[in-house]
């Protein structure tokens, strides 16, 4: 295993986040949805359905 | 580190790209790779860097295969520029030469940096984004990244392709000097006839996969009976098959 590749790809794609806007807000905004959506939602027809 | 190309063959499909070729490049000498588009110089250097997978045949670097158990060892010490691969373009050019520094495991890397972004003149636009740059910054972008690791074997494929006169005699005398410096073996593909001229030791044209002729470029202007390079490249381009 080469640790200095794995840090490099790493930096890689962190340093392509950091630089994009758009991509921090992806990252945030999906599972946002997500949670939201389902999350939540199957959370309340659990509890109103019981 | 010397370069030694035994009977390599590469078929995609049906289509021979390379067809049997053989050479030898000694360490320090540089070697030029001429012939028309699509005749197999970037698939053979593809092969020699161990990204192309040949047919038949094998690349040796100081006598072991590049597909070796020791190919990691053997990686790190070539390196490859090209302007047709683009580095990342939403990274500034410090983070990309960091990026690629690591994946080279390049050692007190910071000051590595600082080194080349100075011979090369990057410091001006060190902090901007690569896409914001211009043909001839990229240009120079991509050899500090080639150089980064101060390779043994340092592949080129044209290097000064759509660079204006000036700055491709800055990255011929560049590439010139580096040279007798760090005494480093160098494989050059390039459709420009000065630049191989001027950098090269020795030459081989190859014409649909296949070496046609081969030797330095007196040699090759001498045996045609042409007065520059360039009449002898056409003369060799427009010819049938002649095996070397």
């Amino acid at each position: 295993m080469r640790w200095h590749k794995i840090y490099g790809l790493s930096l890689r794609h962190i340093y392509l986040i950091r630089n994009c806007f758009p991509r921090i807000l992806e990252i945030r905004y999906w599972p946002s949805v997500q949670v939201c959506l389902w999350g939540f939602m199957s959370e309340f027809f659990t509890v109103s359905s019981s | 580190m010397n370069i030694k190309v035994q009977n390599l063959t590469k078929k995609f499909n049906n289509y021979l790209a390379v067809n049997n070729i053989n050479f030898t490049l000694e360490k320090s000498k540089t070697l030029g790779l001429l012939g028309p588009n699509g005749c197999g110089k970037t698939t053979s250097i593809g092969m020699m860097l161990g990204l192309i997978t040949p047919s038949s045949g094998e690349v040796l670097i100081d006598d072991q295969n590049v597909d070796s158990s020791n190919r990691n060892d053997l990686l790190s010490r070539m390196n490859f520029a090209s302007p047709y691969i683009e580095l990342p373009k939403k990274l500034t050019v410090r983070q990309n030469l960091e990026v690629y520094g690591r994946l080279y495991g390049v050692k007190d890397l910071k000051n590595r940096i600082t080194e080349i972004s100075q011979d090369l003149n990057l410091n001006d636009f060190l902090n901007k984004n690569t896409g914001e740059l211009s043909s001839g910054q990229k240009n120079r972008v991509s050899l500090a990244k080639s150089l980064i690791n101060k390779p043994d074997i340092l592949f080129l494929d044209e290097p000064t392709a759509s660079l204006d006169p000036d700055i491709g005699d800055f990255v011929r005398e560049y590439i010139e000097i580096y040279k007798s410096k760090n005494q480093i073996t160098i494989l050059l593909a390039s459709h420009n006839m000065k630049e191989v001229e001027r950098l090269c030791d020795t030459i081989i044209m190859m014409k649909e996969g296949q070496i046609v002729d081969r030797g330095t470029c007196k040699d090759l202007i001498s045996r045609h009976g042409r007065d520059t390079l360039e009449d002898t490249f056409l003369e060799i381009a427009r010819s049938k098959n002649e095996m070397a």
